[in-house]
């Protein structure tokens, strides 16, 4: 397998294609990331097209020293948070609302079309996760968010928040306990959620 | 193991059952209580994405991708003409890129080493000395005209044709033609800074 460093190279000598493959390798990744912010499918896939769009754009200023992956994380996540900004003051409630419609627009059982992944994000499992996800303070949810959804190391998510190793550490284990905390307090509150 | 690398381990998306994590955890009370204290919220994790990373249904996935690619790729590639892009956007990719370098050159700076001997200390400071003279000299200089960064986003506004699009667009009609055509079709096709800009304007 080509490493991302290497396709990079490629691309700016004009084998545009290549970058198909840098898509194949991170769009699921940063799907589930949006998915899980947005509540919403669509929203998650401009971003997601929007960040890819942009890499290429600026393929330029690439350099080796770093990973692709951690550049194009830091675009997606600074995409992510202006969206964020721009679209919500309440996060809980677009969350909610966006999985209520997904689940008035009726879809008896999984189309063929849909990929593993739409199929299994679209449980109730998931969409608790993301209501939990959406009332902690945003650096932590997208913390957990980074290395769950986005399968990353420690090192790599200080670097794609500009934070500090321990701040990245601390913010996952914060966001970890207040997670634990909700699941454990179960459908107590949940009541008041439906 | 350190219970800091327990910690690693622990939130790990797919290591989290190995054999040296039970090893530490049998022998470390904290970290136990700690896993303990977060399964709740690690459990849900995991198996939402044990049900994504299930290897048959991605294998079938992709199988079925590379099928299906050339005819009905359009929900994962984007397409010519929509207009997603802005120099906004590209600008903020280029920043992310020079913060990220300029990261890693501190961190290669900062990487532990031997003890300098004298004369290496004599050259670190001589180093220094340059350095901050340099950065003096930037000082000044950012008084200046604005415009030198990003040279690319300066250079958008005349047509930057989006040829990753272009690229894939014209091989999926014509797959026959020889790179030099699909360079010329490349051409003909309007990038997406472009039909964004265009978009605006109207
Ligand atoms: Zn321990």
């Amino acid at each position: 397998m080509i490493d991302d460093a290497t396709i990079m190279k490629r691309i700016c000598s004009g084998e545009y294609l290549l970058f198909d493959e840098l898509v194949l390798r991170y769009r699921e990744r940063l799907l589930r990331f949006a998915w899980s912010k947005y509540g919403s499918l669509s929203a998650a896939e401009d971003l997601v097209q929007e960040a890819f769009l942009s890499a290429f754009a600026a393929r330029e200023s690439y350099n080796p020293a770093f990973a692709f992956s951690t550049w194009l994380w830091t675009i997606f996540l600074n995409l992510c948070r202006r969206h964020y900004k721009r679209e919500l003051r309440h996060p809980r409630e677009m969350v909610r609302s966006s999985f209520a419609a997904a689940e008035a627009a009726v879809i008896p059982e999984p189309s063929s079309s849909e990929t593993p992944l739409q199929v299994a994000l679209k449980t109730e499992q998931f969409e608790l996760l993301a209501l939990y996800l959406a009332e902690l303070p945003e650096v932590q949810a997208d913390a957990l968010r980074l290395r769950f959804f986005g399968g990353m190391k420690f090192t790599e998510i200080a670097l794609t928040m500009d934070c500090s190793l321990s701040a990245a550490k601390i913010r996952v284990k914060n966001g970890l306990l207040q997670l634990a905390h909700r699941f454990s307090e179960g459908s107590t509150s949940e009541g008041e959620v439906s | 193991m350190n219970c800091d690398e327990a910690f690693d381990l622990i939130t790990h998306p797919t290591d989290h059952n190995c054999e040296e994590l039970q090893w530490h955890l049998q022998l470390c009370p904290r970290c136990r209580q700690m896993k303990e204290t977060l399964a709740p919220a690690l459990d849900t994790f995991q198996q939402i994405l044990d049900d994504v990373t299930d290897v048959d249904q991605l294998s079938q996935f992709h199988a079925d991708f590379h099928q299906t690619s050339d005819q009905e790729s359009a929900s994962i590639f984007p397409k010519t003409g929509q207009p997603f892009l802005s120099a906004e956007t590209v600008r903020m990719a280029e920043q992310a890129a020079s913060r990220l370098r300029a990261e890693s050159v501190t961190n290669q700076m900062t990487k532990p080493s031997q003890k300098p001997k004298p004369h290496q200390k004599r050259l670190v400071h001589a180093a220094l000395i340059l350095l901050v003279g340099f950065l003096m000299g930037w000082g000044i200089s950012l008084n200046g005209p604005e415009n030198q960064f990003s040279p690319s986003v300066s250079s958008l506004q005349s047509q930057q044709p989006c040829l990753w699009i272009a690229q894939r667009e014209s091989r999926a009609n014509q797959p026959a033609k020889t790179a030099r055509e699909k360079g010329s079709a490349s051409n003909v096709v309007l990038s997406c800074v472009a039909c964004h800009l265009q978009s605006t304007a109207e």
